[in-house]
């Protein structure tokens, strides 16, 4: 018996090495990333997309990034400080960094990366030189370099951590179609081979300043099926994939030794957008009425499975005013609001009426464009028609979505998502007046006047009183349907230990293999 | 369907066969054709729990319980009788969303098989009885429609004209005209040369009266067959486009709408697309039975006339 025994334990532990697929050779088979979409264009001029971002940050780098906690850090410059103006800032650089192409970074490549920002003839889509308003950029020496900015703008370095620096042999010796498929940086990786729609291959860049990666090879690759990207994790094709729904993470954990599942708070505000000037909307008191009217204790139980909690406000952690509430479920105090405002049910068919019109409206939601949108918006509409407004879903193609708030178009109550730049200035914007994509026509005299205090204060704790009395201000005057940050689900192979950031990007170096276990 | 043809008895002798086909009727053949009356029986069922709809679904189809959301079916772990077949991923009922769901299929399988046929027999007894140009357009026309992808076509209709259960209905019912016109056309064209056909129009009749009360009862039998597999046809298409978000609005409960809603859930619930996937593959299946009888009873070769 034993000798017929050790052959099929060898069997055993050699397939259990196989199917581990690493042990001590663990560098072999390279880091495989399953991402649900495909980049259009590496160019970071020209990037517009979360997972455009995610592969440039990890081949390129800006002087200030945004760290783990989504503080900003330093990253190409080492430091930097602002004049008595308010209008000059000075970023000091870090010595002896050279792009992978073998070119310094050095001031020269700095002001050549700010001016093709806002080149004419080239036309790109980068937004950082009106953000900052920029003027001009001086350089002081090879490793010192000014910014002057227009006007006082508070978070200038926010603003820069999409303005990756670019070597400027390669960007303006290569022409503009062949670069975007090119990208060459500081980062800890170079990109080595892109094949469209199929996968993004980069390698460990050994001179990286911050010490050489750990993981030798990447691949990205889009599958746009989440079951797909599920199938290939759980048959050993992939480490990592993103943007799986909070029900298969469950499953996942639940059921799958050898697997597991990260999640996080994301930096997507998921509301309702209440037209103000849309009848009864106007009142602030209906607008509270359906804030009560929302059960979004039973939601963040069985859709988000207890992670988490209902947004309070706009202002995402760590800067959000710790004293704003959020709306807790009442729908009594809904029923009590709505009557004060003067909305009665004269003829008892359950529904509401205004000034003897029914309140009977839809509530647009894009399809498919945020994580269980559609069915966030089914249970806020089923909660609202129990308080006497009866509110239909209407999916709308987020083409059609997009048209529609373009031309204001969209019906009194939309479902909508905002991302962040984690800073309360960005944050809080969303809802100024003049903002495109804010369609809630909500102008209130004290939010106008604060938020222009805001946005020249500099001082930082100027900064956070405004901030949290703005945060209160939004939180009574309930523009909107406060709901959730969006949860981002991750699910990943037992052979990396990684903890997810709240902007959707992964960045490598955070990104550990463990040491291969057997197969349980 | 050889299937089926094997249970058809022999060939008659001369004797009986001249005494005319309409000796065995529809009830005596329909108990020899048993797959059909499995289908009729499916069929009947399915019409009359989509009539009483209200009174036989155990919930309000749209009624949102998140907290019993994605409950499984009564008998599976965490199933209850409340829900036979468990929840979707809203907490409604799926067995209730499937019973109103019928009504959508059928109502849209029988609406756009009438306008189908109605577009379809007008041009296709106009095209026949006049023959010329006339003729000429109308299958020019035919042509064309059938060398244009219906899904394509239906596509671009439902987003320019956006979702409804009307628009649906239109699209499928002008889309498939087609089979009729030609079917008709090639009838009419025997017809119309036949003496009863001379002896009216000698009589002065008006066209119209001719085409419809002369040639038309004289080539139905054709029709009801291919109306049949329209049924079945069309209940698949109006999914298709529901499944594609492109048919009737979610606030009207579609099998195809729960399919393209449990495709996502697939890998977590997978009742949501099972018993309507279910559902429509029954009730295609049915018809098409139907369909296969009504077939070979209309047919001479195959007919019984024992």
């Amino acid at each position: 018996m034993p000798k017929r025994f050790l052959p099929a334990a060898l069997l055993a532990l050699g397939a259990a090495v196989a199917l581990s697929g690493c042990g001590a050779k663990s560098g072999e088979r390279p880091l495989t990333i399953l991402i649900s979409v495909e980049a259009n264009t590496l160019d970071p001029h020209f990037a517009t997309s979360t997972i455009e971002w995610t592969i440039l940050m990890n081949v390129l780098e800006p002087l200030v990034a945004r760290a783990d906690d989504m503080r900003v850090t330093p990253a190409l410059a080492e430091r930097w400080e602002v004049d008595a103006s308010r209008k000059v800032w000075t970023f000091h650089l870090r010595k002896g960094v050279k792009f992978t192409n073998g070119e310094p970074l050095d001031a020269r490549a700095v002001r050549y990366t700010f001016e093709r920002m806002r080149d004419k003839k080239l036309r790109p889509r980068s937004t950082v030189p009106g953000r900052i308003a920029l003027d001009r950029v001086e350089e002081v020496d090879a490793h010192t370099v000014r910014l002057h900015t227009r006007t006082p703008i508070a978070i200038v370095p926010v603003w820069l951590v999409n303005a990756f620096i670019l070597p400027p042999k390669h960007y303006s010796a290569t022409p503009p179609k062949e670069v975007l498929s090119q990208p060459v940086g500081t980062g800890p990786y170079k990109l080595t081979e892109w094949v469209k729609d199929s996968h993004i291959r980069m390698e460990a860049n050994g001179d990286w300043w911050g010490g050489k990666p750990k993981i030798p090879t990447v691949v990205w690759r889009p599958v746009p099926e989440t079951s797909a990207r599920l199938a290939e994790l759980e048959t050993g094709g992939a480490d990592l994939i993103t943007n799986i729904t909070g029900d298969q993470a469950k499953v996942l954990d639940g059921k799958k030794p050898g697997f597991q599942s990260f999640n996080v708070q994301g930096g997507r505000r998921i509301y309702i957008g209440i037209r103000t000037d849309w009848g009864p909307f106007g009142d602030k008191r209906v607008r509270q009425a359906m804030n009560h009217a929302v059960n979004f204790e039973v939601v963040i139980q069985k859709f988000l499975h207890g992670h988490g909690a209902r947004m309070a406000s706009v202002v995402l952690p760590p800067n959000n005013n710790p004293g704003v509430s959020s709306y807790k479920f009442d729908p009594a105090k809904a029923k009590a609001l709505l009557a004060e405002a003067g909305l009665k049910d004269a003829d008892g068919d359950g529904v509401l009426e205004a000034n003897g019109r029914p309140l009977r409206i839809k509530m647009d939601v894009p399809v498919a464009r945020y994580l269980q949108g559609t069915e966030l918006a089914e249970a806020a509409a089923a909660d609202l028609r129990a308080v006497g407004i009866h509110v239909e879903v209407q999916p709308l193609e987020w083409s059609v979505f997009l048209s529609n708030r373009r031309k204001k178009t969209l019906s009194p109550l939309y479902l909508h998502g905002f991302s962040s730049a984690f800073n309360e200035e960005t944050d809080l914007g969303v809802l100024r007046p003049s903002l495109f994509a804010n369609l809630t026509a909500w102008k209130h005299p004290q939010f106008v006047a604060s938020y222009r205090d805001l946005r020249t204060a500099f001082d930082a704790e100027t900064r956070k009183k405004l901030s949290y009395g703005l945060q209160a201000l939004v939180r009574e005057e309930a523009p909107w349907i406060f709901l959730c940050y969006q949860r981002d689900y991750f699910a990943a192979s037992a052979r990396i230990a990684w903890k997810p950031r709240p902007d959707e990007r992964i960045f490598i170096p955070a990104i550990q293999m463990k040491e291969a276990k057997p197969v349980k | 369907m050889p299937m089926v043809r094997q249970e058809a008895p022999a060939l008659p002798d001369e004797e009986s066969a001249s005494l005319g086909p309409e000796r065995v009727g529809l009830g005596q053949s329909l108990r020899r054709y048993k797959t059909a009356l499995v289908g009729l029986v499916f069929l009947s069922a399915l019409l009359l729990t989509a009539l009483g709809a209200p009174l036989i679904a155990p919930h309000d189809p749209h009624k949102v319980s998140v907290a019993d959301r994605l409950r499984p079916a009564a008998g599976m772990r965490g199933g209850s009788r409340a829900n036979l077949l468990g929840t979707d991923s809203l907490g409604r009922d799926i067995l209730s969303r499937l019973i109103y769901g019928a009504r959508v299929s059928i109502l849209v399988g029988l609406a756009s098989v009438v306008i189908s046929g109605m577009v379809g027999i007008t041009l296709g007894l106009l095209a026949g009885f006049f023959g010329g140009k006339l003729d000429d357009l109308i299958m020019g026309l035919a042509e064309v429609q059938l060398a244009f992808p219906f899904i394509l076509l239906a596509i671009t209709v439902m987003a320019v004209l956006g979702p409804g259960l009307f628009n649906v209905i239109a699209v499928l019912g002008v889309s498939r005209w087609v089979a009729y016109g030609r079917v008709v056309r090639g009838q009419v064209l025997t017809v119309r040369e036949k003496e009863f056909v001379e002896a009216a129009r000698a009589l002065g009749y008006p066209v119209y009266r001719v085409l419809l009360f002369q040639i038309l009862p004289n080539i139905t039998s054709p029709l009801i067959v291919i109306a049949t597999f329209a049924v079945a046809g069309n209940i698949i298409s109006e999914s298709s486009l529901s499944f594609l978000g492109l048919g009737v609005p979610t606030s009207t409960v579609t099998w195809g709408s729960m399919l393209s809603e449990g495709r996502e859930y697939l890998r977590v619930a997978w009742w949501l697309a099972t018993f309507p996937g279910l559902a429509i593959m029954l009730t295609v299946l049915s018809i098409n039975l139907i369909g296969d009888w009504l077939r070979d009873f209309f047919d001479p070769r195959l007919r019984d006339l024992a």
